[in-house]
Formats: C-alpha cells, sequence, structure tokens
C-alpha cells in the first residue's frame, strides 16, 4: 500500500480520553480523505475508539468510499477482536 | 461488595418465575399425554410431551432442584425411547406417564433441604424403578450428586445467548463494553461476536463520549447464567440486557439431547461471582474516566438499585 497525501496517520490513544479530539481530526479528513487510516502508532483503543472507526465507515460510505485500516496496533486489532472484527472490519469468519 | 440480600431477592423472583413455566410445562405435558390416548401414534403430540420434560429438568438444573432433575430425566427417558420407536404407546405406559406428571409436580413442591420429604423421594423411586422397566435398562439414569461418569465436558456447559445495548452514557460511567467482553472470556467460551453498530451515527453526528456500541454473541459456560448475571449485575441501569437459552427453542435430535445444565448449582454461582465481582470493577477502575464523570459513590449506588430493580429479560424457552 504506497502512502498518498491524503492518507491520515493517527497517533495517541483511540479512547473515551480523546474521542473528542480524534473524531475532530477524522471528521475534517473525511471531507476529502483517502479513505486510509494509518493506526500504526496508536497506543490503546477502547470500545469508544472502535465506535469512532464504525462511524468513520459510516461516513465514508455515504458517497461510496470505504474506510480501510493500515496497519492497525496491537490494542487495535484487540479491540477489534473483541467485538468480533477482523483488522478490515468485517465480521470474523465463522468456525463451523 | 455484594449485596446478599439482593441475590435472594433475585433468587426468589427468578424461582416463582420458573415454578409458573414449569406448572405451563406440567399442563402441556399432560395434555400431549391424554392426546396420545386417541392417538398414540402422533409424533408431534410425543415430541411435545418430550419437550416439555426437557424444559423442566433443564430448568431445574439450573436451580439445582436436583432431585427434580433425577425424577423428571426417567420420565423423559422413556419418552425417548418412544420417540425412537424402540417401544409402542399403550395403555399403561401413558397411565406411568400420567403418574410420573404428579410426581414431578409433588418433586416441585419439596426442593428445600438435601434429602426431601421421604414419602415423596420413596415414591420417585417407585416410579422410577417402573419407568425404567418399561425402558428396558437402556437409559442409566443421571448423576446428579456424584460425578456424572457419562458426561463429558460439553455436557457441562450451557450455552447461552447474551445481546447487549449500552447505554448513552455507559462510557462516561466507566463501563466499556470490552471489558465485559474480556471479562466474560475468562469464564466461558465466545462464539459468533458481533458487533452491534446499528445506532452508531456518522462522524457528523456521533458524541464520541457517548455509548452508541453493543454486542452480540453465543456464549458456553459450566456457570449457568448465573455467570452471566454477575457479569452485567452492576451495569444494568447502563445495559439493555437479553440472555436466553441457546437451541431449547428447538430441541436437537433424539441422539443429541444433552446440555442439561446439571453443574449449574445457582447458589454456588451466585458465592463464586462473589469472589469475581471486584475484579471486574477492579478492571474498570483501572481506566477510570476523568474524576467528574464518574463520582465515586456512583457504582455502588447504581449497583444496589440494579440488584433489586433491574432483572435482564428473563428467558422462558
Amino acid at each position: 500500500m504506497t502512502t498518498n497525501a491524503n492518507d491520515l496517520a493517527l497517533d495517541g490513544e483511540l479512547t473515551i480520553y480523546s474521542a473528542a479530539a480524534q473524531r475532530d481530526v477524522l471528521l475534517a479528513w473525511s471531507l476529502t480523505g483517502s479513505g486510509v487510516v494509518d493506526l500504526a502508532n496508536i497506543t490503546d483503543c477502547d470500545s469508544a475508539g472502535v465506535q469512532l472507526l464504525l462511524a468513520t465507515r459510516a461516513t465514508l460510505a455515504k458517497d461510496g468510499r470505504s474506510l480501510v485500516l493500515r496497519d492497525p496496533s496491537q490494542p487495535v486489532r484487540e479491540a477489534l477482536m473483541g467485538f468480533g472484527l477482523t483488522p478490515a472490519l468485517q465480521p470474523q469468519g465463522e468456525a463451523a | 461488595m455484594s449485596k446478599p440480600s439482593s441475590d435472594d431477592e433475585i433468587l426468589a423472583v427468578a424461582r416463582e418465575g420458573f415454578l409458573a413455566e414449569a406448572q405451563e410445562m406440567l399442563r402441556q405435558f399432560e395434555e400431549a399425554l391424554l392426546g396420545l390416548e386417541s392417538a398414540p401414534d402422533d409424533s408431534e403430540t410425543l415430541n411435545a410431551a418430550f419437550r416439555a420434560a426437557h424444559t423442566i429438568k433443564g430448568t431445574a438444573g439450573l436451580f439445582g432442584y436436583n432431585r427434580v432433575v433425577s425424577f423428571t430425566h426417567e420420565a423423559e427417558a422413556l419418552l425417548d425411547v418412544l420417540r425412537a420407536g424402540e417401544r409402542k404407546v399403550d395403555e399403561a405406559t401413558i397411565a406411568l406417564l400420567l403418574q410420573s406428571r404428579d410426581q414431578i409436580d409433588a418433586l416441585l413442591g419439596d426442593t428445600d433441604g438435601e434429602q426431601g420429604d421421604p414419602d415423596i423421594s420413596a415414591r420417585s423411586a417407585d416410579l422410577g424403578a417402573q419407568l425404567r422397566a418399561l425402558i428396558g435398562g437402556k437409559a442409566p439414569a443421571v448423576e446428579v450428586d456424584g460425578a456424572a461418569p457419562a458426561a463429558t465436558s460439553d455436557d457441562e456447559l450451557t450455552a447461552w445467548t447474551i445481546e447487549a445495548r449500552f447505554g448513552p452514557d455507559a462510557l462516561r460511567n466507566g463501563l466499556d463494553p470490552l471489558s465485559f467482553i474480556r471479562y466474560l472470556e475468562k469464564r466461558g467460551q465466545y462464539a459468533r461476536m458481533r458487533v452491534l453498530d446499528e445506532r452508531i451515527p456518522d462522524l457528523e453526528n456521533i458524541e464520541p463520549e457517548s455509548c452508541y456500541i453493543g454486542f452480540s454473541t453465543e456464549f458456553g459456560t459450566d456457570g449457568g447464567r448465573a455467570v452471566i448475571e454477575s457479569a452485567f449485575e452492576f451495569a444494568l441501569e447502563d445495559c439493555e440486557l437479553k440472555i436466553e437459552p441457546l437451541g431449547q427453542q428447538a430441541p436437537a435430535p433424539v441422539s443429541a439431547q444433552v446440555a442439561t445444565p446439571v453443574v449449574a448449582q445457582k447458589m454456588a454461582a451466585v458465592a463464586e461471582a462473589e469472589v469475581a465481582e471486584p475484579q471486574a470493577l477492579e478492571q474498570l477502575d483501572r481506566r477510570s474516566v476523568p474524576a467528574t464523570a464518574v463520582p465515586p459513590r456512583g457504582i455502588a449506588a447504581r449497583k444496589t438499585r440494579a440488584s433489586s430493580a433491574c432483572r435482564p429479560t428473563s428467558s422462558t424457552a
């Protein structure tokens, strides 16, 4: 995946503490952004973070864009996994 | 940390619900048996009788009513043989099952104490022997008090579906849905965990500190419903919770009828929860939200009220 000027790299926490600030960043970016968010430097993620990512996906979907999470850090992957989501924000496969 | 009186209240209400449900099941059981008198080959009617007995047995197990479980199991075993066509439904069979219905009713009124009424117990033994005689020794009695020799670990798991939707203030109150997911993870097994995201607005409309997210999952635990309820006990004001037995609505084929929650001693599970609960609080406290958002007495006060006022949706399956 090549880096594009319209990609967004978030850092710090994706939690209740930082959700308001991260939401402002995401909202501003969503107007013209590529849909690619780099999450390699996210240090912590809770339910507020997960729902913020899902809100971002909903915003992008309104004009047909997709959200791509690039290189989600361990805390992000674990939070998504807790809710049964893959790093691509899809439901985890059902084991028979 | 726990409130024994509230636990007792919850149990008392749950027991009442169970007894009411059991009466309804007994009514269906009897109705089906009477139906069989005129239509002994009607498999639907036979299934209805089986389901009623099975439901009584399963729920009685949750409350640790072992005498009800043991005896109902014997009646169920005979019905199983009839369903499999290994024995014909005749008058004698129906008469014995009708007597069994009365015996289950008597046992439901005699659930206190270790031993129970000696006359009722003697009757259980007598009818049990007659039921086994008709079965031809095919179904060994279920062991409820000691080790269950035939039980595999799967038998001891009780499967539930959980649906949890959190209210707008949950996160601000320090209740993170993920904490509940991780807490329960240590006490059982998930399958088909799904995020409930239909309430999440887009970026423009979201209030980032409000909670919109929830989850649904299947959950297997050997601690019964109490394990799940106790995990959510102090969060009920901020959470819509649905707990339902998995698959009891549609009984599996004869050979797969297991899943009787024999080990789910409700009292034992509540006792265990008393030990386990502070961990959940600690887990949340560790990452507690800013002091303004969570008055320290908030959780304690909420817990007290939640214990008595809000009970999870109880199921009647």
